[in-house]
């Protein structure tokens, strides 16, 4: 009983860690046909950021946290300046965008480890709540993941179905082409997702990095599971990442649980690998949405 | 009449084919002008130029009185130059309703929307016993019907028109016809691009014919064009060499 209740536990932590972070690289996906290498580096940076403002700059808790986000946001800015707006209207526009992320990536793990030094750091754990389940035990920022991280992803698809740029942002990824010529600018678009998934996995980073460490290369192992979550859900639909993101986190804990810390990668990716060559399009799609 | 389009020794082409060389055109401002001839000729190209989602190698292209070069397709749509492109899939996942919502919302025609919907449905009330459904469940008709009528709602001063009636059955083609003519009534302008030659003719002042890239002839679109010489044009022979 107490393995089911751990298991489960451990299911809707790593799901919603893996769900900020797939969230944001299939909203990118779908509107910039792009896989943001650079998503693992943001979150670490964005955990950095916080970890800055509340330790360094002596900021309150919340404010600290929120104040990393919120610059990650401003980062974000800078970063569809600098890495997507020169390359995406090239030809091989979108592999010239995959190479830049994929540079960023480095700059900011290498800026990250001159910036803060090669000691590990921590944000405190986030509350004192502490929920006992049939004898396991969720509490602090666990327990803040398990209910924000889909409160915040439930939030972004309601943008997206009910109010105007998430009817644009939809427009964008159905029909690119004819999008423009209704007059929907590109550029204001990719803005936005930009924002929206770095904000996003900076929480991603926030959380995990109360939960774990804060490390130059914290963001790879997350980036590399979002990665199994798209391959998972299909990428460019927000419901499959859901699903795809809690299946993931499930496969993980189950096998963390039953074969080891060291075995669960191993057994997560070879599913990825059977699923791809089982179904490319994703498990959980029913049909393949046209490009 | 003043020009409200001029296109200029337009050259154009993808890599290193040209489809377009130096073709020149003009609409004025109460004027309806057709574009005839085979496909694959740069009737779809020129138009994708004049909306700027293709960059033209030289020449130019202004619209009421400037220089477009450098314009976003969106701040044309925002001018009034709206194209309804050819053959679009539409937005599978929106409501007819959301798609046109989107266009009022995307060509700066928010504030009023529900009137410019109210006259769609009025133009097409085939579209408002659908505006719940997805546009990717729409048949062919009812597709060329809302994409039309995203144009409208975008309130269009020059309407570009490419295969409005493309893989058409005659009966649905026949419907779309009077909808179109409708609309021909209250656009200031229109360009149309369409394998129907008798529904250009009847919906145009004057026409073109686009062989290689360039106008090889023109005319105004009254009963006198003879289909037979059209047809021998599109078959290959310039306009010099025809008698």
């Amino acid at each position: 009983m107490s393995g089911i209740s751990a298991i489960l536990t451990s299911t809707l932590v790593l799901g919603g860690l893996y769900l900020l972070m797939a969230a944001g690289l299939t909203l990118i996906w779908s509107t910039l046909r792009v896989f943001n290498f650079g998503h693992g580096a943001l979150l670490m940076f964005g955990a950095y950021l916080s970890w800055t403002l509340l330790e360094r700059a002596g900021l309150p808790l919340l404010i600290a946290l929120v104040g990393g986000v919120l610059a990650m946001a401003l980062v974000g800015v800078v970063y569809e300046l600098l890495l997507v707006s020169p390359f995406i209207r090239r030809p091989n526009g979108d592999m010239l965008v995959m190479v830049a992320t994929l540079a960023a990536t480095m700059l900011l793990q290498s800026g990250a480890l001159l910036l803060w030094g090669p000691e590990i750091k921590q944000i405190p754990r986030l509350g004192s709540a502490r929920v006992e389940l049939g004898g396991a035990v969720a509490e602090g920022t666990q327990l803040v993941t398990i209910v924000l991280a889909p409160v915040l992803v439930g939030l972004l698809a309601l943008v997206l179905k009910r109010t105007g740029i998430g009817l644009t942002v939809r427009a964008l990824e159905q029909n690119r082409e004819h999008a423009q010529l209704l007059g929907i600018s590109p550029r204001r678009v990719y803005l936005f997702v930009v924002i929206v998934a770095i904000g996003l996995a900076a929480v991603a980073g926030v959380l995990l990095g109360s939960i774990r460490f804060i490390s130059p290369g914290m963001g790879d192992d997350p980036l590399l599971r979002a990665f199994v979550v798209l391959a998972f859900g299909g990428a460019g639909s927000l419901g499959g990442t859901i699903a795809g993101a809690y299946a993931i986190g499930l496969l993980e804990a189950v096998t963390t649980y039953y074969f080891g810390l060291s075995w669960s990668p191993v057994l997560v990716f070879l599913a990825m690998i059977v699923i791809m060559l089982a179904r490319p399009e994703g498990l959980l799609r029913s049909q393949v949405r046209s490009a | 009449m003043s020009d409200l389009l001029t296109v200029t020794d337009l050259s154009a082409g993808y890599g290193h084919s040209t489809v377009l060389r130096g073709i020149s055109l003009l609409v004025g401002e109460t004027e309806a002008v057709g574009l005839l001839g085979p496909n694959g000729h740069g009737k779809t190209t020129l138009l994708r130029c004049v909306s700027n989602l293709h960059r033209a190698a030289s020449g130019t292209i202004s619209y009421a009185g400037r220089d477009t070069r450098g314009d976003s397709p969106r701040a044309l749509v925002r001018r009034g130059l709206v194209h309804i492109p050819q053959g679009s899939r539409l937005f599978p996942h929106l409501t007819v309703e959301e798609a046109l919502r989107l266009s009022a919302a995307a060509s700066g025609h928010a504030a009023n929307w529900r009137e410019g919907l109210e006259h769609v449905f009025s133009v097409f009330p085939r579209l408002k016993e659908r505006r719940g459904q997805l546009t990717g469940t729409l048949s062919g008709g009812e597709r060329q019907m809302a994409s039309l009528g995203m144009g409208l709602m975008a309130r269009p001063t020059l309407l570009i028109l490419d295969e409005p009636t493309l893989g058409l059955s005659p009966k649905v083609k026949h419907e779309l016809s009077e909808c179109i003519m409708r609309i021909r009534a209250e656009v200031a302008s229109i360009i149309l691009v369409d394998g129907d030659m008798d529904l250009v003719l009847a919906l145009t002042d004057r026409y073109h014919v686009v062989l290689h890239g360039d106008i090889v002839h023109s005319g105004a679109s009254d009963a006198s064009v003879g289909r037979e010489e059209m047809m021998s044009l599109f078959l290959g022979g310039s306009a010099d060499e025809r008698h």
